[in-house]
Formats: structure tokens, C-alpha cells, sequence
């Protein structure tokens, strides 16, 4: 945005040519904030209408906004001090003028607006460089005309003064600087030039959806969404076993999940290798039936019920495995009463689903707290998948080996170890 | 006997060291910021305020007569990006996140001011994050808060000096408490809850009489209600335990005994599902 040059720098510019010269090459910049110095306006009432303070490790600025929308800029970054565009000197990091501009900010952060211009006119430069004493000198002129207090407005209106003085003098305004300058410029402009054949790709960013996909919810949406999904899953699976249960299928799964219990290797390795021959089992029968005359009837129905049938058993497995799980996490938790009023297959399978499905419940939890989890939520998710392939086989195998439930493998009392209630009495 | 070979105790050395000093690794990658804007009052009428906050620390409330906004962000300017922008008559303030793998976003602090003399239409959303919303002296037109997993206080220490239009409460699984929405002077209030325990006070003064919907999933639900003032509750739901001290049933609607007498009135529709639901009278301004 381009600004009539103020007066007041064309007044300092007019005591030497150089001044003038090095004036008209800031203002030829594309500068956005004009030089503080230049808006001390004495006798022209203005307040402080907006602050901006920003402090980092390479950068401690304040940007004032004037009543009439002028703004001034004050800055230290990359090792110099800077009013507006223009740079005033060197400032190294951690220097001497750097840390107290940094104190200054650090406390014009914690005043009030009617408080800023006093307490940055109040400030004192470090030392007797020559940079400290200018950047001084312009945030005085800055801020002077916003000073209630005459006396203090009065003072920091000479600093101003003294520092447009002091600044007519010194080689920030020499013309080795203007040319060094327009050198600089050069070298710019011929850095840009070279970067003109580049080529350019533009990527328009689709929609990303609403508010809750881009807001700061959307991990808590996704992870919530994630778990409805699994209550889902877990309100399925629930309903199958209950209708199983209600139509008097509770021993079938009972069997499958003695089964489990007593023959887990067994049963896992049945079911692995299941799932491995179950397409060249079906491929083959399709042969089988296929070169047979009386098989080609029967190929529809082969066709439509061995997958139902492994549909089923399956699912049947899988339920027997929760079963077992639940059972197992039953015996170990509760006693006499407590077993009696709990002790029963619906609450065996609520426990054992919900440990089943327990993993990918932690990891959607856990992805709700944002995409900085996102390496446990990945663990428990292969925990989760490893739970379920595991508890997949093994219902499998179990099925197989008991025949669908009907001859269900258990413990013989021989297995069973002794309990021994009475303390040995020593006789 | 054979001796066995003594294990190195190097690389479990130099394991556990690279473990100790990785955090402090990690925070040296960290470029810690600060920045604060603040702004007089103007010509503004009314102040749109948007504050989008997604980690760390925020904390909202009054500021000095005189005083527009002023808003003061620190956070890690590795990890984030910060919106502050003004535009005549709206605020909007935030962060971005960009890369927060591995970073401690809840070092993360937002503080923001409000001035006390032009209304406000509040708009909070805010989440991985604590917040302390305190909106006393503040002349609040329109708020809408949705927080996500956070434990939130808001809070209304005195009455609001402007007709709130609209009170819009989104709670995800979060500890929420509000307290003293009987200061608001706000004709309606919707509040939605996910998974939490949510306190909501309606102490205060009351300028009003006040219609609330509360949709509630899983949780437990305390209504703090001021002694004096008519309290009407209509509870829908599924496996809601619902403690109606001080409350007469008419239908399946529960009425405060004052509920024909008392000067001002809240009427109450609570939905909820698998939760509890307590009202506690207590003592505090009503009028």
C-alpha cells in the first residue's frame, strides 16, 4: 500500500540530500508500515487504538495502530533493529539492546492499552550505541502526541527531535547506503527472474466437509463415530447370540466354548487350517459335483450353502469364543452370590464380546485425543485385528472339532486338580 | 562351573539415556512463541468473537473499561499456526494444528480479554483443552460453546446487562460445569452432552423466565437450582435414574411445589439415555 511521504521526513530530508535520497528509497519499498518517526505529529491529539506484540525466539516486534488507521512498526529480527522498514542498525540476538526490548515487550503484554504509550515513551535504550538511541527516539516520536502527561509528551517530542537531528548526520544516510541499497534490489530482482521458469503447480483443496471434519472436535467426531461403529458391531453380534440363545441354541455354544477352553492350540490350529483349504475345499467339491450327473443338481445347492455354512460357523465360533472368555473372566472375578446372580450366558457374552472388541474401542478413545496418539492408537488397533483373527480361528476350530456344538471336547474330572479346602492338621 | 559371560550394561546404558533425554530433546525442538493483540473500542456496535482453540490452556474473561479485545497466545510455533485476525466488528482467534506429533500442545495458553461495554456474540469451540470461561461483567448477546474432550468451567458471576438471545451448550466427553446461568438473562438455553459429568447451576439473578432443552448421552447430569424459583422438568429417555428431590409428579411431569406461585420460572426438557440425573436446590440469588 503506497502512502503520501510525511512531512515530517521531508523536513529532515531537505537538511541534507542523502537523507532525502535514502528517505525516497525506503519509500520506494514496498513498505507496508510507514517509519515511526514519521508520524510524530506533536500537538495532534491520538490514542493507541490496537496493539500487536509478538515475541519468539528470532523475532520480538510491536505493530501500533493509530485513531485514523496508521500503523508504526518496531522491531529487532535477524539481527537488526528495525522502525517500520526501515533498519535502524544492528541489534545481534541476545545483545544487550535485544534483551531489553524483549523486557519491554515481555511487560507491554501485561499493561492495559492506556497504559502502553507511557510505558513505552518511559523506556530507555541500554547503553550509548547509537541504535538503542534511535529506536528510542522513534518510538518516542510514535507515541509522544498519545501521552496524557505534557511534560512526558514533552520529552519524548525531544528525542524525536534530537534523534531526526542525530539521523541527519550519521552514514545511515549516506548515499554509499542508497546505492548498497539499490544493489541489494538488483540482486533480488535478478534472484526473482531466475525463479520466473519454475514451474507452478496449484492444487485447488477440495471441500474438506464441516465444521465437525475441520474443527478442532474433529478427532473427538471421528474417534466418537469410531466407537458408535463398534457398538454397532458388538449390538450384532450380541443379537445373533441372543436369538441363538432364545431358540434353545445355548448348548451348541456352550460346547463350542468348552471346546475353546480345553482345546485352544488344537482348535486354533483346525481353524487356521480351515481357513486356509475353505476356497479350495469349495473349488474342489464344485469339480467333484460337476463331473457327476446326479452332482450337477446338486451344484446349486452346494454352491449356496457352503458358504452359508461357513458363514455360520463362524459366527458360531466366534460367539462360543466370547462365551468362553466371558466364563473364564467370570470364574476368576466373582464368588458364591455374585456368581449365582451373574453367572449366566447373556452375561458371559456381554464380557466376553466387549473384551473382544475392547481394543478397538482404546484405540478410537485413544484417537479422539488428536493425531499426536496416533502410534498407540495404531498398536491397539493390530492388537484388535491380532484379537479378532486369533478369536476367529479358534471358534473355527472349535466348531469343526465338536461338530457344530454336538460333541463338545471337556475337561474329564482326571483333569482337574484336587482342591484342598482343610489346612493339614498335622496328625 | 562354567562361568557365564557378564552382559554389557553399555547398551542398556545408552538406551535409558537416549530415553531420559529424548523429552528434553524434543522440547529443545520446540519454538515457543507469545503474541498479544489487544484493541480499544471504536465505533463497534457488536463484537463477533470466534475463538477455535485445540490444545493447551484456555482462559477467557473481562477486561479493562475502554478495552475491545486483547488477546494473548503462547504455543509452540513448531506445531501451530495462530489466527488472530480483526475485522470491524469481529474477532476471530485461534490455532492451527500442523505437525503435533510428538510435541507437548498442552504447555499451550490462550488469554482473552473482553470488554466490558460492547455486546458480545460469543462463539467458543475449543478442544483437547482446559478451559475457564468466566463471562461476569461481560454483556453477552449470543453464546455458543461446543467443547470436546476438556474439563470446562464457565462461569456468570453477575448479571448480564444485555437480553442474551440464545444459549447454545455442545459438550462432548468432557467435565463440565456451569455456574450461575441465572445471571445470563437469557430466554433460552439448548445444552447438548455426549459422554461426561456436567454440572449446570442456574443461581443467579433472574431477570426472566427460561425454557432449557438438555439432550444428554451417557453420564451423570446435576441440576443446581436456587431455592424460589418454579422448576418444571419433562424427562424422556431410556435407563435415566432420576432424583426428583423436592419435585411433585403431575402426569410424567415433575413440578416444584412453588411451581404456581414462585416469580420466575424454568421450564426444563431433559433427554437422555443411560445416566443419572440429580437435582439439588440450593441456595443462591434467583430475583
Amino acid at each position: 500500500m503506497w502512502r503520501p511521504l510525511p512531512l515530517a521526513v521531508a523536513a529532515v530530508g531537505l537538511l541534507s540530500l542523502p537523507a532525502l535520497a535514502q528517505t525516497a528509497a525506503v519509500a520506494a519499498q514496498t513498505a507496508q508500515e510507514e517509519p515511526a518517526q514519521a508520524q510524530a505529529q506533536p500537538g495532534v491529539e491520538r490514542r493507541i487504538v490496537s496493539s500487536e506484540i509478538a515475541v519468539s525466539r528470532g523475532e520480538a516486534r510491536i505493530v501500533l495502530e493509530f485513531e485514523g488507521g496508521r500503523r508504526a512498526l518496531f522491531a529487532i529480527h535477524s539481527g537488526a533493529a528495525f522502525a517500520g522498514d526501515d533498519r535502524l542498525g544492528d541489534a545481534p540476538r541476545g545483545g544487550e539492546l535485544d534483551r531489553a526490548w524483549r523486557e519491554l515487550l515481555g511487560e507491554a503484554m501485561d499493561v492495559s492499552s492506556d497504559e502502553l504509550p507511557r510505558l513505552l515513551a518511559s523506556w530507555q535504550a541500554p547503553g550509548d550505541a547509537e541504535i538503542g538511541r534511535r529506536l528510542q527516539a522513534t518510538l518516542d516520536g510514535a507515541v509522544s502526541s498519545t501521552l496524557a502527561d505534557p511534560a512526558l509528551a514533552a520529552g519524548t517530542a525531544a528525542n524525536a527531535a534530537q534523534a531526526d537531528a542525530v539521523q541527519s548526520e550519521v552514514e545511515f544516510d549516506s548515499v554509499e547506503r542508497l546505492l548498497e541499497r539499490v544493489q541489494r534490489l538488483r540482486a533480488q530482482v535478478r534472484d526473482l527472474e531466475e525463479l520466473r521458469d519454475i514451474p507452478v503447480h496449484v492444487a485447488v483443496e477440495a471441500d474438506r466437509g464441516g465444521w465437525a471434519e475441520r474443527g478442532p472436535l474433529r478427532h473427538l467426531f471421528r474417534g466418537l463415530s469410531g466407537i458408535v461403529s463398534i457398538a454397532l458391531a458388538y449390538g450384532v453380534v450380541f443379537a445373533l447370540a441372543f436369538v441363538t440363545i432364545f431358540f434353545g441354541g445355548r448348548r451348541y455354544i456352550e460346547a463350542v466354548a468348552d471346546t475353546a477352553r480345553v482345546a485352544t492350540t488344537r482348535s486354533l490350529l483346525v481353524g487356521m487350517a480351515a481357513s486356509f483349504l475353505v476356497i479350495p475345499a469349495f473349488i474342489l467339491g464344485t469339480i467333484a459335483l460337476l463331473i457327476s450327473i446326479v452332482g450337477i443338481l446338486a451344484l446349486p445347492v452346494w454352491a449356496l450353502l457352503f458358504p452359508i455354512a461357513v458363514g455360520l460357523a463362524t459366527v458360531l465360533g466366534y460367539i462360543g469364543v466370547a462365551h468362553g472368555l466371558g466364563e473364564s473372566l467370570a470364574e476368576r472375578r466373582f464368588y458364591s452370590t455374585d456368581w449365582f446372580q451373574r453367572g449366566n450366558s447373556y452375561y458371559f457374552l456381554i464380557s466376553g464380546i466387549g473384551l473382544l472388541l475392547a481394543p478397538f474401542v482404546a484405540m478410537h478413545v485413544v484417537r479422539m485425543a488428536g493425531p499426536w496418539l496416533g502410534f498407540f492408537a495404531g498398536i491397539l488397533g493390530a492388537v484388535g485385528v491380532i484379537v479378532t483373527w486369533a478369536a476367529l480361528s479358534i471358534g473355527l476350530g472349535a466348531v469343526l472339532l465338536s461338530r457344530a456344538g454336538t460333541r463338545p471336547m471337556r475337561r474329564t474330572p482326571s483333569d482337574v486338580e484336587p482342591e484342598i479346602y482343610a489346612e493339614p492338621t498335622g496328625a | 562351573m562354567r562361568n557365564r559371560p557378564v552382559r554389557s550394561l553399555r547398551a542398556p546404558l545408552v538406551l535409558a539415556a537416549a530415553f531420559l533425554t529424548l523429552p528434553a530433546g524434543l522440547l529443545a525442538q520446540q519454538d515457543w512463541r507469545s503474541i498479544t493483540q489487544s484493541r480499544q473500542v471504536g465505533t463497534e456496535e457488536l463484537l463477533h468473537v470466534a475463538v477455535q482453540y485445540g490444545a493447551g490452556r484456555l482462559i477467557l474473561g473481562r477486561g479493562s473499561d475502554g478495552l475491545l479485545y486483547k488477546a494473548t497466545l503462547g504455543y509452540d510455533g513448531q506445531a501451530f499456526k495462530p489466527e488472530l485476525t480483526y475485522s470491524p466488528g469481529s474477532l476471530r482467534v485461534g490455532l492451527d494444528d500442523v505437525r503435533v506429533r510428538g510435541r507437548n500442545v498442552r504447555l499451550g495458553e490462550l488469554r482473552l480479554d473482553l470488554g466490558p461495554t460492547v455486546p458480545i456474540d460469543l462463539r467458543l469451540e475449543f478442544g483437547a483443552a482446559r478451559a475457564d470461561v468466566d463471562l461476569t461483567g461481560l454483556r453477552i448477546r449470543r453464546l455458543r460453546l461446543a467443547t470436546g474432550a476438556s474439563e470446562t468451567r464457565l462461569h456468570v458471576g453477575a448479571p448480564n446487562a444485555e437480553v442474551c438471545e440464545s444459549v447454545d451448550l455442545h459438550v462432548g466427553a468432557a467435565k463440565f460445569d456451569a455456574i450461575g446461568l441465572g445471571n445470563l438473562n437469557a430466554r433460552r438455553l439448548d445444552f447438548n452432552g455426549g459422554v461426561g459429568d456436567v454440572t449446570l447451576d442456574f443461581t443467579g439473578e433472574w431477570a426472566s423466565d427460561m425454557a432449557a432443552t438438555v439432550r444428554m448421552g451417557l453420564g451423570s447430569l446435576t441440576l443446581r437450582v436456587p431455592r424460589g424459583l418454579g422448576l418444571r422438568v419433562e424427562k424422556g429417555g431410556l435407563l435415566v435414574g432420576f432424583d426428583s428431590q423436592g419435585l411433585i409428579k403431575r402426569g410424567d411431569v415433575f413440578y416444584s411445589e412453588n411451581w404456581e406461585s414462585a416469580d420466575r420460572k424454568l421450564t426444563l426438557d431433559i433427554e437422555a439415555a443411560f445416566g443419572a440425573i440429580r437435582v439439588q436446590w440450593v441456595d443462591g440469588n434467583q430475583n
